[in-house]
């Protein structure tokens, strides 16, 4: 078949129309759908930082009911991280950007490769900027509070195993789902540089 | 400010009626199903709502339409093919929706229509996009600018396309 016979048979498809939209409902209906996800950007985006304004939260209170200067520190240091981590979090997600799904196809693409790789370096990395910091934090406040070795070799030994346990479930995400997607992206990217 | 806000809702409602054909067509090439289709469906309307703002010059409209409508399109495809794992087979989902998406009228697809999109559903995002484009008649020129691309090599692309998405066909038809 050539180009010609090709485009006919294209042009000349039976098409199931939808109906044509017409008057307030049709907006009313798009309106609602903007509100929706407008609403849940706005929820995802309070939920990240609402969970570091909870520990930062709680720890500041502690540090003035402390009885030692060790639990005092370790209230610092996850106040500190705590705000870090959301501080983290919110400026790469600015510095990801915005989608534009008005974009040419291929700007497109880069931006949501941006986006996955920008995903990746931050799950990476988890260790240094997220678990690392808090553990810190909390054993030393447990520290402060509990005298009792045995005790305190317990709750290292189970912040530790949590830690390596999340560090873990990230690095899974990672390899099962975000390489397979930034893949893809490179290889349909692939085709914006022209080949001989 | 109200009649602002009218002519905004005017606006979306011709752009959105004036392509419907367009859209259907870039829902068809895109996904599996008639549920699948319809969902793509409303979430290209509801793109097309959210940029609106953004097209300034109407003369614009149609590479702005395809852009927003593409680029929707391979999300939507990216987004559905790893939650559903591609448990819904292409050959059988697409010669479905075929028949599916027949005006009702015959009973059996068009044999030529169905190779063709069977065929096209092979292609990853990119080449669909592309094919889709110069089924629709689009000059390079247009096709550039709605890819992000340079005019010849989009000649280069499509040439390779199109001979890959013949060779599909001629296969299925031995």
């Amino acid at each position: 078949m050539n180009d010609d016979a090709l485009k006919k048979l294209w042009r000349e498809q039976p098409l199931p129309l939808p109906p044509t939209l017409t008057g307030p409902q049709a907006i009313a209906s798009i309106n609602q759908k903007m509100r929706r996800f407008e609403r849940t950007i706005w929820w995802r985006d309070f939920r990240e930082v609402a969970a570091c304004l909870v520990v930062a939260g709680v720890f500041g209170c502690f540090f003035f009911m402390c009885p030692t200067a060790l639990a005092r520190a370790g209230c610092v240091i996850t106040v500190l991280s705590a705000v870090f981590i959301g501080w983290r979090l919110l400026s790469s997600k600015r510095r990801a950007g915005k989608d534009n799904p008005n974009a040419p196809v291929m700007e497109a693409l880069q931006g949501e490769l941006s986006k996955v790789e920008n995903q990746i370096r931050l799950l990476r990395s988890v260790w240094w900027w997220y678990i690392l910091p808090l553990t810190v934090g909390y054993e030393t406040f447990f520290f402060g509070v509990n005298r009792n070795a045995a005790d305190r070799a317990v709750f290292v030994s189970v912040g530790v195993l949590m830690g390596l346990a999340i560090n873990w479930l990230n690095q899974y995400a990672v390899r099962k789902y975000l390489m397979p997607l930034k893949e893809e992206l490179e290889s349909l990217l692939g085709k914006s540089t022209p080949t001989p | 400010m109200n009649s602002e806000l009218q002519a905004a809702d005017g606006k979306f409602l011709d752009l959105v009626n004036g392509n419907r054909p367009k859209i259907l067509k870039i829902c068809r090439v895109y996904a599996w199903n008639r549920e699948d289709q319809e969902d793509l469906h409303q979430e290209i309307l509801f793109q097309i709502w959210r940029g609106l703002p953004q097209l300034r010059d109407d003369s614009y409209a149609d590479t702005w339409l395809y852009r927003t409508a593409l680029n929707t399109a391979i999300g939507f495809l990216r987004k559905r093919a790893s939650r559903h794992a591609r448990t819904v087979p292409f050959e059988d989902g697409h010669l479905r929706q075929l028949a599916e998406t027949q005006d009702g009228g015959s009973p059996e697809p068009d044999a030529q229509l169905a190779a063709l999109y069977e065929a096209i559903a092979q292609l990853d995002g990119v080449e669909k996009a592309l094919i889709t484009l110069f089924l629709e008649d689009l000059s390079y020129e247009q096709i550039a600018q709605v890819m992000g691309l340079n005019s010849s090599h989009v000649g280069v692309l499509l040439h390779r396309v199109k001979k890959k998405l013949s060779a599909m066909i001629k296969e299925k038809a031995q």
